[in-house]
């Protein structure tokens, strides 16, 4: 080879080695070991999935939550969405068009339960991958699809123009791909995501934390199918990544060391380490144990904890609101009197107070305190009122139940619903006159119960307990999603001017007319003039028994952040010595 | 043997030669062999027929795994998809056919709530462990309760006999659901000397479900087999304790007192094997109900077992894996039910399979 050859090859191959070394880094890194400090936990469950748009209970959405970016985040404090993924947004003028802007340094990660390795995923030309656009567009048209058989489906199908299309498609398995192409979910570059709605909907910022629209890895799920989530295959992109799950025992998530710094959160816990333990008392005695942070409380443990352990129990409201339903048109509830009557004549705050252990918050109204356009908690709404309610039942007719016929209350299974209708009932005798022979009290299972109460009108129940929990922090999601008379098809509901209220509501721009027409609305449905389709009982709260060196907040909404949770750890060492 | 003892025998015992001829004859004249294989045979349409009766009682039940989801109700066609994608839309019969095909290949049907997971994945998972729980409980049951109840007959209308009685009827009468609670509160929280839950046996086992006995695994078994074990042994010492009373009681054994054979000779060579014929009776039952999964143990000291995933799956209406765990405890019913058979050949061979 001649020199000027000799040197030019040289010359090639000294500048690929610099041109490499100045091209796109993959980022590699190892999960703390050793001492960690640790969130040690329990659970009743397994996990049922870690897949985002596939998320439909506590267990999974928590560690959804901690496993993947969403797009947005609710504060822990104010509820307020905050920026997670996406760093800012904007809106057109009618509210029918949002652009988010994505932060393009999150990577996305794989970790190796095995050598501890967490390594960033790379594309097919060995670029690294990082979240973008592309990939909140993809779980986004993923959680539009019907196929992925998600309940949440439901929920964003209705906020993104071309969704419901999908959803609602009479061949699911035949979805043509230009319906699919239709859903107005972009990404024009990386950075850029913008989303369409078919109408204004004030609430939808409410919506941008779900994880059922969080940024899924199109790649991974391809590879593995339904197996991507488990150890050792899921891709992720959040503060934690997933080590060990072992099936029905325990998993473990550790901190992820490649999240950007500014996203790691508050916290200081590296390492979340949660068992399945299905019975209370056993959970309960590893706390006693000190063995783990915090417990439920079994029901017959309550009165001796707190006598004995009061500075170590919080108060954990869910948000879950439980009611008593009517069919409105089966008599004698097709009579609002009756309605009204009925749900006056219900103690809540014995209730609570007496069977409920103080774990609970009487509701005259259905959304609770927290939800935006909430009304203020003893503002609306009639309640326990014995007198109102002996005069609606005169007005109805049955002046201290005479003449009242035998009606059914139908209350899903378990001690404490049965302590619930029998309550009821006996209420009912002492309130308004009706003899417990009246009030048939039958349990079924949930399943049973739901199947029940969607029968025609000669074999459905004229009343049911059912409860409420929230999707996202907006009153649309209370009256709007279950009372609108498109919504409310087991108690029967006719379409009114009620309704027209809940749409100006859902479409209306301004934050405080939204509130005021909240106010209205429960006001229209629970006041004294109230229509009554149901009758809320109580809001839920849970005793939980919570060792004094774990410092965290309660997320109300989405899943749990565990990332700004944090532990004294020598105080924690201490006590488990 | 001393033909003048052979003549004080009781007519229905016989000769040693008898008994010789007997045992070698039902032994390695194949009378066995063609007992058990004609069993098994039998017990292929009995498992069919098990199959078919859980099949269709499970979904006899009212509601489906979709129905739901927490308090929500499943929209409509979200289910629909979700019947399609596993099946469930299909006529039963043709359900029932597809399943019976898929268990001969090894497939034991998908896990409807866990994607992720097949039926298979969690027999693994929880089979194993509910051996170790099981076998371990007997094996304790046993040790236990035989020696208890031999010193009970033995001692008959004794302060011992007594004691053990009393014993005996109150662990058998204590539920596991109120021993379990207990012993974790004394032992585990208040005296700290075992773990309050959880099992000490991790993957892989040695032969696919034999545990590494350690410090570990015996620490985090003491409580849950004591717990199920005492039970058991309280059983069994009963049983052995009426069963030896009878045997003790017959010619043949106080026609070997006379002969001047030492007590331990008389208990342990002649009426011990005689008198643990109801034991025997109870084992096949009792192994294939405890190595199936004891689900209130379980549940208790969150033990990740067969019982416990079985009565959860009934609420959940997870079809597969309710009908394939019962059909795995009847042909393990079937099985220990037949080691019986065999073993009372062994324990009576006046006991004839021809």
């Amino acid at each position: 080879m001649s020199k000027k050859l000799l040197a030019i090859v040289s010359l090639l191959i000294l500048a690929s080695m610099v041109l490499s070394a100045c091209g796109p880094k993959v980022a590699e890194g190892t999960v703390a070991t050793g001492e960690l400090v640790s969130l040690r936990g329990t659970s009743t469950t397994d996990i049922p999935t870690l897949d985002p748009q596939l998320g439909e209970d506590v267990v999974s959405i928590n560690y959804i939550e901690n496993l993947f970016v969403h797009l947005t985040n609710y504060d822990l404090v104010t509820a307020d969405i905050v920026p997670e993924a996406a760093t800012a947004w904007e809106q057109n003028e009618d509210g029918t068009l949002y652009t988010f802007t994505i932060r393009t340094d999150i990577p996305w990660v794989n970790h190796n339960p095995e050598t501890g390795e967490v390594k960033q995923e790379v594309d097919a030309d060995g670029a690294p991958r990082f979240v973008t656009a592309h990939d909140f567009v993809y779980g986004m048209k993923r959680a539009c699809n019907p196929n992925t058989g998600s309940y949440y489906s439901g929920i964003v199908a209705v906020v993104i123009k071309g969704c419901e299309d999908v959803y609602h498609y009479e061949d699911p398995e035949n979805i043509p791909q230009d319906l699919i192409d239709a859903i107005a979910v972009t990404a024009p570059d990386d950075e850029t995501l913008v989303v369409e709605l078919p109408a204004a909907a004030a609430y939808f910022m409410s919506m941008t934390p779900m994880w059922t629209i969080a940024a899924s890895p199109q790649w991974a799920i391809e590879e593995y199918g339904e197996e991507w989530i488990e150890a050792g295959n899921i891709v992720t992109s959040g503060r934690y990544v997933l080590n060990t799950w072992e099936h029905g025992v325990k998993r473990v998530i550790l901190r992820n060391p490649l999240m950007p710094e500014d996203m790691q959160g508050a916290g200081n816990i590296e390492k979340i380490e949660t068992n399945v333990v299905p019975d209370v008392a056993t959970m309960y005695a590893l706390w006693l144990n000190n063995e783990i942070e915090q417990s439920a409380i079994p029901d017959g443990e309550l009165e001796a904890h707190l006598a004995a352990f009061g500075d170590e129990t919080i108060q954990v409201p869910d948000l879950a609101v439980f009611y008593i339903a009517y069919r409105m048109t089966k008599a004698p509830f097709d009579n609002v009197h009756v309605r009204r009557a009925f749900g006056a004549a219900f103690d809540r705050a014995t209730y609570v107070a007496e069977l409920r252990q103080g774990q609970g918050l009487p509701m005259k109204h259905f959304a609770p305190p927290g939800i935006f356009g909430a009304p203020p908690i003893d503002e609306i709404g009639v309640g326990f009122d014995p007198a109102y309610a002996a005069e609606q039942m005169a007005l109805a007719g049955y002046p201290d139940c005479e003449g009242f016929p035998q009606v059914t209350l139908l209350g899903y299974s378990g001690e404490s619903t049965l302590a619930w209708i029998e309550f009821a009932q006996a209420g009912w005798e002492q309130h308004l006159g009706c003899s417990a022979d009246l009030i048939q009290i039958e349990q079924q299972s949930f399943a049973d119960l739901l199947t029940a109460t969607k029968a025609e009108d000669d074999e459905a129940p004229h009343m049911w307990t059912l409860g409420w929990g929230p999707d996202y922090a907006d009153e649309n999601n209370w009256v709007g999603d279950v009372l609108h008379c498109t919504n409310a098809i087991r108690m029967k509901r006719e379409c009114n001017e009620i309704d027209d209220l809940i749409e100006e509501a859902r479409f209306e721009g301004d934050p405080e007319v939204r509130k005021e027409l909240y106010a209205e609305i429960e006001e229209a449905f629970f006041g004294p003039e109230g229509e009554y389709p149901f009758f809320p009982i109580f809001l839920r709260i849970a005793y939980t028994a919570e060792h004094s060196w774990l410092d965290k907040t309660e997320a109300l909404f989405g899943g749990q952040q565990w990332y700004e949770w944090a532990i004294d750890a020598d105080a924690q060492a201490a006590a488990t010595q | 043997m001393d033909d003048e003892y052979i003549d004080h025998l009781p007519s229905l015992v016989i000769s040693r030669g008898d008994y010789e001829e007997n045992i070698t004859n039902f032994y390695a004249g194949g009378f066995m062999l063609r007992y058990i294989i004609r069993r098994l045979l039998i017990a292929i349409p009995v498992i069919l027929l098990v199959i078919l009766a859980t099949f269709v009682l499970v979904h006899a039940m009212p509601g489906g795994p979709f129905d739901a989801v927490g308090m929500k109700a499943m929209p409509e066609h979200i289910k629909i998809v979700l019947e399609r994608r596993y099946g469930l839309d299909k006529p039963l019969y043709e359900q029932f056919a597809r399943y019976v095909w898929n268990i001969f290949r090894g497939d034991f049907g998908p896990m409807f709530r866990q994607p992720s997971q097949t039926v298979r994945d969690i027999i693994e998972q929880t089979f194993p462990i509910s051996i170790q729980l099981g076998l371990t409980s007997i094996i304790v049951g046993f040790a236990l309760g035989i020696p208890i109840g031999i010193i009970a007959a033995l001692n008959h209308n004794s302060f011992v006999d007594y004691f053990v009685t009393f014993t005996a009827v109150l662990f058998r009468s204590i539920p596991a659901i109120v021993m379990a609670p207990l012993l974790i509160y004394i032992f585990a929280v208040q005296l700290d000397w075992f773990p309050v839950a959880f099992w000490g046996a991790h993957p892989p086992f040695f032969l696919g479900f034999i545990p590494k006995i350690n410090a570990e695994f015996i620490s985090h078994a003491f409580l849950p087999v004591f717990a199920m074990g005492t039970g058991m042994a309280a059983g069994i010492a009963r049983l052995t304790r009426a069963g030896l009373l009878d045997v003790l009681s017959s010619d043949y054994i106080r026609t070997a007192r006379a002969k001047g054979l030492r007590e331990r000779t008389v208990i342990v060579i002649h009426a011990l094997k005689n008198s643990l014929i109801p034991v025997v009776t109870v084992l096949g039952p009792l192994i294939a109900a405890l190595i199936t999964g004891s689900f209130v143990i379980e549940l208790m000291f969150a033990i990740n077992g067969m019982g416990r995933r079985f009565v959860g799956s009934i609420g959940q209406r997870e079809y597969f894996l309710q009908t394939s765990l019962v059909l795995l405890y009847g042909m393990i019913l079937i099985g220990a039910n037949l080691m019986v058979d065999v073993m009372y050949a062994w324990v009576d061979p006046r006991i004839r399979y021809d």
